[in-house]
């Protein structure tokens, strides 16, 4: 089994997350309008009136012609713009987005088409820049790696978590295993540390690594 | 754009719907993919959501569907019910996987023990005999008696020096849920990180393994 989580998952989780629907329908048999599910008491349902519901039961209503999706505050042009000029000024710092911005923003533009509007692939545009200001920002400071330290990565996002992830994890784990041999002795090599020869240049390389 | 409005956008689900049991279980199921060793057992939680389940199975199956509404709001429910029940699949595969992984030294450590639920208990042990003894079979039947041991590498070995223990060492990407101040992370005290809130981290898995459990960090 693989130990990260694939894409598939993430947009499970995502899934979660919280968009604005416009309902066309009313559920005057149930309680307030309202369908009462394990993760919470969604609606109230009423004609035109906004609501909030997650993005799954979104999909599902307007999958059957119940409702239409509303386009998130923060994925119009506007507040894109403002995401990726930000994004581009500040070299050191990534910009707060919500954490599941690109499978979110993945499957609206799949299932929400008509939220969007004529602006559709203004706003694809600029959702794929931000993401390659910030994953060049990640190669950069892959670069500068070196040696076992902890790493900031505040507000990143978690797709973006998932690509780094191996690239990170492995020479970090590496650089820790090689300064752990440089200050502690093996159990069961001790005839090894009584050979200078061997256990000389050993030291020498990491110390100048 | 305001503070306000964003903060709300990073977890709006538990801002708009409160914490459900579900978002608890996804939380855990993230935790234990991303953990390197077996976490504890949520016990409490999957008998709660378990039971959430079979109520809402029976509420769907006594619900009229003959009316557009009815047929409406049970296809709600049926959806729902699915991502319920793929999660609690997901959760507990996750740890079958692990616990295979780290059979010899689950059973070999009474405190790891502790954190698998009884039928996982049972699966370990059952586990561990069979490839045990197919492993014994196939290979060390045929090495030198010395050297024949499924846990030890050699007679001469103190304890058991060949489990397949998880890599506490390990790098996790770490978020914070709650402010908690500098953190040693080495024994000698001289490598410190300050965690606060909502700080996203890559670390090393032993510092942080205690915050993990008292929930002042989640894994991602």
């Amino acid at each position: 089994m693989d130990p990260l989580l694939s894409p598939y998952e993430l947009e499970f989780f995502a899934e979660d997350e919280i968009v604005k629907i416009v309902p066309n329908f009313s559920l005057p048999t149930f309680s307030h309008s309202a369908i009462k599910c394990i993760g919470g008491v969604f609606g109230p349902f009423k004609p035109n009136i906004p609501v909030e519901v997650p993005i799954w039961l979104a999909v599902a209503l307007q999958k059957r012609n119940n409702c239409r999706i509303l386009q998130p505050e923060w994925l119009n042009t506007e507040a894109l713009q403002d995401a990726l000029d930000q994004e581009k000024n500040t070299a050191a710092v990534f910009q707060r987005l919500p954490f599941h911005y690109l499978e979110i923003s993945k499957i609206l533009f799949v299932h929400a088409k008509e939220a969007f509007g004529t602006d559709l692939l203004k706003v694809k545009e600029l959702v794929g820049d931000i993401c390659k200001v910030r994953l060049s920002k990640v190669n950069a400071g892959l670069q500068v790696l070196q040696g076992p330290m902890t790493v900031k990565l505040n507000n990143l996002s978690a797709a973006e978590c998932n690509v780094i992830r191996p690239f990170f994890q492995g020479a970090l784990d590496r650089f820790h295993l090689l300064a752990s041999m440089e200050t502690t002795t093996y159990p069961g090599n001790d005839d090894f540390e009584n050979e200078d020869l061997n256990a000389q240049p050993q030291r020498h390389m990491l110390a100048t690594a | 754009m305001d503070d306000p409005l964003i903060s709300q956008l990073l977890s709006p689900a538990e801002h708009v719907y409160g914490e459900s049991d579900l978002v608890l279980m996804k939380k855990a199921y993230i935790n234990e993919k991303a953990a390197p060793e077996l976490l504890e057992y949520q016990s409490d939680l999957l008998a709660r959501l378990q039971d959430q389940v079979h109520n809402q199975e029976d509420t769907v199956a006594n619900t009229d569907s003959s009316d557009a509404e009815g047929s409406l709001v049970r296809a709600i429910w049926r959806l729902e019910l699915a991502r319920a029940k793929h999660l609690l699949r997901a959760y507990l595969r996750t740890r079958l996987h692990k616990l295979e992984r780290h059979v010899t030294a689950v059973l070999d450590d009474p405190g790891m023990q502790a954190h698998l639920s009884p039928l996982e208990l049972q699966y370990a042990k059952d586990y561990f005999i069979k490839t045990g003894l197919h492993l014994k079979d196939a290979v060390t039947a045929h090495l030198p008696e010395e050297f024949n041991s499924l846990v030890r590498q050699s007679n001469v070995s103190e304890g058991h020096d060949m489990l397949s223990a998880p890599d506490l060492d390990a790098h996790v990407f770490v978020r914070v849920l709650e402010d908690r101040g500098a953190i040693n992370l080495d024994p000698e005290g001289d490598d410190v990180v300050e965690l606060n809130k909502d700080d996203l981290y890559v670390i090393r898995y032993q510092p942080i393994r205690e915050l993990l459990k008292d929930k002042w960090v989640e894994l991602v």
